[in-house]
């Protein structure tokens, strides 16, 4: 290695970062043993590194800094939390705004722009409805519900005053079963369809109560079971003009 | 709006490079109301984007860069710098003296707060914390033969106000001693 190549390599060899391959560094300190001018501006330079580099590492560090430093990143942190809850309850006002928005057009349209009933055709559908054999409107009714079953045959659905509806089952707080309502001359009862898993095996087909009475409708397999609640010793009238035979 | 870094993670981070980063700090802006305002920004900053962190190895480069970016931003606002020179600050310098006398740390910060950022930086950083050339590049971005080229330069600026002019007092001094 010639001289003017060792004083280049010289600032790769600083003991704190060496940079130099293995081989560069020991062919440097090789010139150097050999070389007095370049060990000497070698020595020269490293002794001037030392002073400026503890030079430049003699500042004094404040009493108290990490103390203050730690206390300040707690309370961007703190800050950081309270931010981010406050941008989440905006978005969730917000959208609660817009929901309330939304709905308030939603309904200032319907009301605005509600189309027209047209009486004639109410009246020609419900003509249309009573062509229909009543048992089969009845089952059709009852699938609008999500009800898909066979209906009794130990009813007579011309009897029937308005279409099946949801309601809740005497006795059974909240739980909504389908209702039918049938009535002749003076006479009533309400039918609750009741899912047959529902009924006990042992359950008496009459049972009765202090002003009403309960039967159940023989069962031919049906996935719903026929609960009917009168208010007469029986119920005859109930039954289609032509009883099936039993 | 980033996660913070856990607290834990945090206060290790302020453990280990508070006092280097500060020391950083004081030599990049002279001032020591500057330097703390520039280390708790730049943990703020780490805080902030812990994140971005995915090498803990590199957390001591990392914190150097998020500091010197706080530095620059600032110093963009502050026109006022009286720096000398880029011209001026010559690569060649006078063979050192036998006798090298100990350094001054408030002449060094004198003599660092006339070189531009572009000098100062390089030359704290080669000095301060042992980073290498390649470290050097890497934080400012830079090839390098630049980082190499301001070194020396910076190198020689320092010398010529902090070595040489002493070198030169003593000697005058000692001129003066043997007429006398």
């Amino acid at each position: 290695m010639d001289c003017k190549t060792a004083r280049l390599l010289l600032d790769f060899a600083r003991p704190e970062a060496r940079e130099l391959e293995a081989e560069e560094a020991a062919a440097l300190e090789r010139h150097l043993d050999h070389c007095p001018d370049c060990h000497s501006q070698a020595y020269n330079e490293r002794q001037l590194d030392d002073r400026l580099a503890k030079a430049m590492r003699q500042v004094e560090v404040p009493a108290g800094l990490r103390e203050q430093l730690l206390s300040r990143l707690e309370t961007a942190r703190s800050d950081w939390h309270r931010q981010r809850f406050a941008h989440i309850a905006r978005l969730s006002v917000a959208a609660a705004a817009l929901l309330i928005l939304s709905w308030t057009g939603w309904y200032w349209v319907r009301e605005r722009f509600i189309t027209p009933i047209d009486t004639q055709r109410v009246a020609d559908a419900a003509s249309n409805d009573a062509m229909d054999d009543p048992r089969v409107r009845t089952e059709r009714e009852l699938r609008e519900l999500g009800i898909h079953t066979p209906l009794s045959r130990y009813l007579d659905y011309s009897l029937l005053v308005c279409p099946p509806a949801m309601a809740e089952l005497p006795g059974y707080p909240g739980r909504k079963v389908p209702m039918l309502v049938f009535a002749r001359n003076g006479r009533w009862a309400r039918v609750y369809l009741i899912a047959q898993k529902a009924i006990p095996e042992k359950t008496a087909a009459v049972t009765g109560g202090s002003s009403f009475k309960a039967m159940l409708a023989p069962w031919e397999g049906e996935p719903y079971r026929f609960l009917v609640i009168h208010d007469g010793d029986d119920i005859q009238w109930l039954q289609p003009p032509v009883a099936p035979a039993t | 709006m980033a996660k913070p870094g856990s607290a834990q993670a945090i206060q290790r981070l302020v453990e280990d490079y508070y006092v280097p980063l500060y020391r950083y700090a004081y030599r990049l802006s002279g001032s020591s109301a500057d330097a703390e305002d520039l280390t708790q920004e730049a943990f703020c900053k780490a805080q902030q984007h812990f994140g971005q962190l995915r090498d803990p190895a590199r957390a001591k480069p990392w914190l150097f860069s998020i500091l010197r970016n706080a530095y620059l931003h600032r110093a963009r606002a502050d026109r006022q710098q009286h720096c000398v020179s880029v011209e001026s600050i010559g690569e060649l310098a006078e063979p050192l003296p036998a006798q090298l006398p100990e350094i001054d740390p408030e002449r060094l910060q004198q003599a660092l707060n006339e070189l531009p950022e572009a000098f100062r930086t390089p030359i704290i950083l080669y000095y301060f914390e042992d980073f290498g050339y390649r470290e050097i590049a890497e934080q400012m971005d830079l090839p390098l033969g630049t980082v190499m080229s301001r070194l020396a330069r910076a190198k020689a600026f320092l010398r010529s106000r902090l070595v040489e002019a002493n070198s030169h007092i003593l000697a005058n001094g000692r001129i003066r001693k043997d007429e006398g």
